[in-house]
């Protein structure tokens, strides 16, 4: 239970007598959830939430786009579009949590925009071009079979993301030697002595920082998605 | 412990638990991205990023001009990106000037129009001000110039007067506001994603003219090359003198050359000769121009601004009527002439050739554009499909078809997808992988069956032509050849006249003017 600690001290929202989500408090930095945060952002007051969203998601739409073949110049009005569509989506309610995932959700509103995009540049003169439908069959041929491939990228991409964001929270909660003693022996590949040696800590320890970390890491990425699912703004 | 709220441990469906060798080979790739992220950004070593000024937040360097710095920017009021100026540091300690630069931008603000950037508005702290405005995607007339001169273009008259009507159109809005531009030049042409052109940089110019004649700082003002001889004499300017900057502009695009250009050695012997020198002639430099367009283009050069067009609004009018004007309407050029298939004759020809017929035509429309890529893979897949086309008849049999089929069907998959997006790495332009494409569906034509080969090959010839008039070669010639080969192919050479042997029907191919 330790790990929803946060909704310990959230203030419930009720609609009509119902339940409808937990707000847990935004400020509560490492704790924040998807779900707070996007109450924030829908919620609109605080600032910090828009940047906090934004900087999480801005890098993760635009690394998407961009591997889907968008140039760099496209792939920025791209994302622009699609972080404008989620935060209408989650100010007036066309994102659904019941249906979904933001996740999910997100992905749908990137890869449409993606193939409009492709559209918009091929369709006008290949329709012009070939009046005939073997053109449009290749065309949705090609967006199915690529359909696969582009979940794939957009879950690597939301992972990358996901621990990008982690990363960032937990390096001043874990202490500066527990991160520099994980980034030098796991991430960089140092041998544990010198790691040690360097930062004045036993070898054991730089294994137990290690395995920390990773812990801390998982656990972040559980606890910051996993509950939107079910208690995302509605 | 009841906080009547569902309990999260019911759905376990996100648990997020890689193996430590997947978690550390991802995180690897996160801190790889920070640390190239890291070294872009800080690479002009920019204190502003990451700055708040007003509701802004600044992000990344964008570019850098005379006298100021754009900078990429987030509202964070409203979910967008803005294009944010800032006065250079030497200009934002001088209260003055930055009062100057202000003044003039809202002035700007007023101006709305599709052709003009829109300016938001203001922000300012005790350190800076800056200038916020429309973030615009495409690139400046100047890229699109250098990318021209890079791979020995021309834009076409259409292009050319395409752009000149709309800045002019932008211009025109301005100077009914009673602002002129006083530096417009390529650079300051911006484009949008639909390659529109927006004019950029609107005041800035006057307010630092103004400020620096109050305050001495004697920077050069304004772009010699594009400047008018009014301009370069230090006199008064209006609307017109935008006009002849605009008309330096539109030469420079037209000819891929300056009127005076920098052999004249320094920025002074330019300005003499914006005052004293006739420009040249455009078509000493390309031959074949309208003849309208010369006139409009000489109109805007004119050294006495009476003699100019009045402002941009009268200069986007002659645009539209210079063309049909009587006396301009007959040009040098001729007609031009734009190709078109029409595959649905092509379809109903190709449906009575025998499979072979159809192969040996995909191929040679193939060859026709292989020389815009020359990645090998092209060359043996076309190979392929030629031996099966014209080989020996057991050759030809069902399983060489397939195997060919398999071989090119990646190859044009990928190629098409390249085409579409231009290319994972730009390395090559649209139109190299359009000729990939071309080629490769003809070779994959090449290896299938009658119906859908007729399908392909007029899909391939299209391709084809448009390719070729990307990469501006000769269309015509091209038509020319696939004739006769169509006319060699069903005629002689597979021998079954009985259903193939007749000529060409009217409207095989189409011009269209």
């Amino acid at each position: 239970m330790q790990r929803h600690s946060a909704f310990l001290h959230s203030g419930v929202k009720l609609h009509g007598g119902r339940l409808l989500f937990a707000v847990p408090p935004y400020n509560a930095l490492v704790d924040q959830t998807q779900t707070s945060l996007l109450w924030a952002v829908r919620d609109g007051q605080d600032t910090r939430a828009w940047a906090d969203f934004y900087r999480i998601y801005a890098p993760l739409v635009r690394n998407y786009t961009r591997r889907l073949g968008l140039p760099d110049a496209d792939a920025d009005d791209a994302t622009q579009e699609i972080l404008l569509v989620a935060h209408d989506g989650l100010q007036h309610g066309s994102y659904d949590p019941q249906k979904g995932r933001f996740r999910a959700w997100l992905y749908g509103v990137a890869r449409k925009r993606v193939l409009m995009t492709h559209r918009a540049r091929h369709r006008p003169s290949r329709a012009q071009a070939v009046p005939f439908d073997t053109g449009v069959d290749l065309l949705s041929s090609l967006e199915d079979h690529h359909d696969e491939a582009d979940r794939e990228i957009w879950e690597q991409e939301w992972r990358f993301a996901m621990l990008d964001e982690a990363l960032r929270r937990l390096q001043g909660t874990l202490g500066q030697k527990v991160y520099q003693s994980f980034i030098l022996y796991a991430i960089q590949g140092s041998p544990v002595e010198r790691v040690a040696d360097e930062l004045g800590i036993s070898p054991s320890s730089v294994y137990v920082y290690k395995s920390r970390v990773l812990d801390a890491i998982r656990e972040w990425v559980s606890r910051f998605e996993d509950d939107a699912h079910e208690h995302g703004p509605a | 412990m009841n906080t009547g709220l569902p309990d999260p441990s019911i759905t376990p469906a996100g648990a997020f638990e890689p193996s430590d060798e997947n978690l550390i080979g991802e995180l690897r790739v996160v801190l790889a991205r920070r640390a190239d992220a890291g070294a872009a950004a800080a690479c002009p070593a920019d204190s502003l990023i990451g700055r708040r000024l007003g509701h802004y937040e600044i992000r990344e360097r964008l570019g850098e001009g005379g006298m100021a710095r754009v900078y990429r920017a987030a509202d964070l009021e409203t979910p967008r990106e803005v294009a944010l100026k800032l006065l250079l540091p030497e200009y934002q300690g001088r209260d003055d000037v930055r009062a100057r630069f202000e003044q003039e931008a809202l002035s700007m603000a007023r101006v709305r129009h599709d052709n003009v950037v829109r300016i938001y508005d203001c922000p300012k702290d005790a350190d800076l001000t800056a200038i916020a405005m429309e973030l615009v995607s495409g690139g400046s007339l100047r890229d699109l110039i250098e990318t021209g001169r890079r791979q020995s273009q021309r834009f076409t008259v259409d292009a050319v007067a395409r752009f000149a009507r709309q800045a002019a159109l932008g211009l025109g809005a301005a100077h009914r506001a009673g602002i002129v531009h006083r530096d417009i030049k390529p650079a300051n042409l911006m484009l949008d994603e639909s390659c529109n052109v927006k004019v950029a940089d609107f005041g800035v110019v006057l307010a630092l003219e103004r400020a620096t004649w109050l305050t001495g700082l004697g920077r050069q003002i304004g772009t010699p090359a594009y400047m008018s001889p009014e301009q370069c004499r230090g006199e008064r300017v209006g609307p017109a003198s935008d006009v002849y900057s605009l008309g330096v502009t539109l030469y420079e695009l037209t000819t891929g050359r300056l009127p005076f250009s920098e052999d004249a050695g320094s920025p002074f012997a330019i300005m003499l000769k914006h005052i004293h020198e006739m420009p040249p002639d455009p078509r000493t430099y390309r031959d074949a121009l309208p003849k309208w367009l010369v006139w409009v283009l000489l109109k805007c050069l004119d050294k006495d601004p009476q003699d100019r067009y009045p402002d941009g609004d009268a200069l986007a009018e002659a645009l539209v009527t210079a063309p049909n004007e009587p006396d301009l309407e007959e040009t040098d050029e001729g007609p031009k002439t734009v190709w078109r298939v029409n595959p649905v004759a092509i379809r109903e020809q190709l449906k009575q050739l025998p499979q072979r017929a159809i192969v040996a035509w995909a191929c040679r429309c193939a060859r026709r554009v292989q020389h815009l890529n020359t990645d090998p893979r092209l060359d043996r897949s076309i190979a392929m499909a030629e031996s099966t086309a014209f080989g020996p008849a057991g050759d030809a049999s069902q399983e060489s078809l397939t195997h060919a089929l398999q071989r090119v069907q990646k190859l044009r998959t990928a190629s098409f997808r390249a085409a579409y997006t231009g290319g994972p790495a730009k390395k090559q332009d649209p139109a190299s992988y359009a000729a990939l494409a071309a080629a490769a569906s003809g070779a994959c034509a090449a290896a299938r069956c009658a119906e859908d080969a007729a399908a392909d090959a007029a899909f391939v010839a299209q391709n084809a032509v448009t390719a070729l008039e990307l990469a501006e070669g000769p269309v015509s010639e091209f038509w020319q050849w696939a004739q006769r080969d169509y006319q060699h192919l069903v005629t002689a050479k597979l021998g079954e006249k009985g259903t193939i042997g007749r000529p060409i029907p009217p409207g095989f191919w189409q011009e269209r003017t």
